[in-house]
């Protein structure tokens, strides 16, 4: 972030504006980024998702608008911005209005925390994990309130169970992240993805100890997400739509498009915790050797981007893969799931990670 | 569960294999399937003779021969085939087509021309004359047939397997 500050104020100085002008409109840079890069991703993992749940299922997925179906999802996004905001009798127009502008927030915030590259985090505070751990939570309150203000049975229904399994898995996810704080001794996400560089190049990275914690981490990250086979807070079956069935048109998009803003982090939160992060999996960056010198330097931090997108959509293609693939749970089978089995484990997991940490080796 | 977890990989690796397979779906207006033979879509009448054995068999009452028209009504049609299987030239045959939708229900009225110059009554000889030329013996299964549906309160099914059994019998004499 320091390289990126100092290329901006250099910008700046040669075409005479002081650098405190460039102090504090600095911050606009890396904001926009985000925000230009969230809705690309969005747009485009909506339209993987279908795609690919087309091929699962032997379909050819949407492949009408554009080459192969490519602009389906900016068509779609056209339509909802298109479309009459209703707001139904009876709601609280406030809290109804509040909530889906609320729940872009966290998803914002987490990105910003994020270590794209060595040089690139725009949050780089030492404590990031637990920030991170906190506000990945934090959409719950806001579908919390978006469903109590609907005024509506199924609206409730959803937001009530969405609380519920939100706070029976929130305790897995934070063992596993504490176990993950013991093994590379630090709290900051660059710190982390800088232990996990050995000699051993990707059985050093931390998914080798941490196999349990790996599984334990997907299974929560899933249910914190809303997604099959525990997406019972909107399940369409018995509850219309959960949450969000008095949201239409933008109000309706923004819990969407935060949806997959969400997933988008978590899978890079993932291949941050287990799978290196940014770095390479062949133990060396490529870029030197195809640029030439003068290049290269500025092209590994393009590479060490391009290797945690590229970690991140494996993981979002797991998720695909299992909602594919498996039916939803059951409420109650779900709450019994996550504290009788995921818990045990997870705090099992963290004893065993103490004792690795302890004993030494490459992952000490 | 352990065989929890087995089955939810096996079922996991299942689905993955079919990322691999080519895809059933057609993108229908461009492409469209062939119906098979025995399809039962859109009537189509070609070399009627008037003889009357459709209206009798039909259950919905779609059939009308007026003079030298003969005409369907979609909007009635069940499209359940015993014309097809009743008609002693092979005049009538329900075709491939399954696309009826329309706007206009004015339109699901079939109008057919049938052949000019054939007696009504005498049909049905002239059918048990023209398929005696063929060789084949179903003198007795159109006259039974004829019958059977005359008496009106026949069941569909049934009335198929009697006809069956009845051309079976005949081909027995």
């Amino acid at each position: 972030m320091n390289y990126l500050y100092h290329l901006y104020i250099e910008f700046l100085a040669k075409h005479g504006i002081p650098q405190f002008w460039g102090d504090i409109t600095f911050y606009i840079i890396p904001l926009s980024i985000i925000f230009c890069a969230l809705l690309v991703i969005v747009l485009a993992l909506v339209l993987a998702e279908r795609k690919l749940l087309g091929f699962f299922t032997q379909r050819k997925g949407p492949n009408r608008v554009g080459l192969w179906g490519i602009l389906q999802t900016i068509a779609d996004a056209f339509k909802l911005l298109c479309k009459e905001n209703i707001t139904p009798k009876g709601v609280n127009v406030f809290l109804f209005n509040l909530a889906p502008a609320l729940i872009f927030v966290p998803v914002m915030v987490v990105l910003g925390l994020i270590p794209y590259s060595a040089e690139f985090t725009f949050m780089d505070f030492r404590t990031n994990i637990l920030i991170y751990v906190v506000f990945a939570g934090f959409p719950l309150l806001c579908i919390l309130l978006g469903g109590w203000a609907s005024n509506n049975k199924y609206s409730l229904i959803g937001a009530i169970r969405n609380t519920a399994q939100v706070l029976a898995y929130e305790l897995p996810i934070a063992f596993t992240v504490l176990s993950i704080i013991a093994l590379s001794s630090s709290m900051n996400l660059r710190e982390i993805t800088l232990a996990q560089s050995s000699s051993a190049g990707i059985f050093g990275w931390f998914w080798v100890p941490c196999i349990l914690g790996l599984i334990i981490m997907f299974i929560s990250m899933l249910a914190e997400l809303n997604r099959c086979p525990f997406d019972l807070p909107e399940a369409e079956s018995e509850l219309i739509c959960g949450y969000n069935t008095e949201y239409s048109g933008m109000r309706f998009a923004m819990f969407y498009l935060s949806e997959y803003g969400m997933l988008f982090a978590n899978a890079l939160f993932i291949a941050i915790l287990f799978f290196g992060g940014y770095l390479s999996p062949f133990g060396k960056y490529l870029s030197p050797m195809i640029f030439p010198e003068t290049v290269g330097g500025i092209m590994i931090y393009f590479e060490q981007v391009c290797w945690l997108l590229l970690k991140s959509f494996l993981i979002i293609f797991v998720v695909i893969w299992v909602r594919a693939t498996l039916p939803r749970m059951a409420s109650f089978d779900l709450l019994k799931f996550s504290w009788t089995v995921l818990l045990p484990i997870s705090i099992f997991n963290f004893l065993l990670m103490v004792i690795i940490k302890y004993t030494g080796g490459i992952y000490a | 569960m352990l065989k929890g977890i087995k089955y939810t990989l096996l079922s996991m690796f299942t689905v993955f294999k079919h990322l691999f397979k080519k895809p059933v779906t057609l993108e229908y207006p461009e492409k469209r399937i062939t119906p098979p033979e025995q399809f039962r879509g859109k009537p189509v009448v070609e070399g009627c003779i008037k003889c009357g054995t459709c209206i009798k068999v039909c259950p919905s009452g779609a059939i009308k021969i007026e003079g030298d028209e003969f005409k369907i009504d979609l909007n009635k049609c069940i499209f359940c085939g015993n014309c097809q299987y009743y008609c002693p030239k092979k005049a009538i045959k329900l075709g491939g087509e399954y696309e009826l939708a329309t706007e206009d229900i004015n339109g699901l009225e079939l109008t057919y021309s049938t052949e000019e110059g054939v007696n009504v009554t005498s049909s049905v000889e002239q059918t048990t004359r023209l398929a005696q030329e063929e060789g084949v013996n179903v003198t007795s299964s159109v006259e039974q047939t004829t019958r059977l549906a005359q008496e009106g309160d026949v069941n569909v099914t049934s009335s198929v397997e009697q006809t069956t059994r009845l051309a079976q019998e005949g081909e027995g004499e």
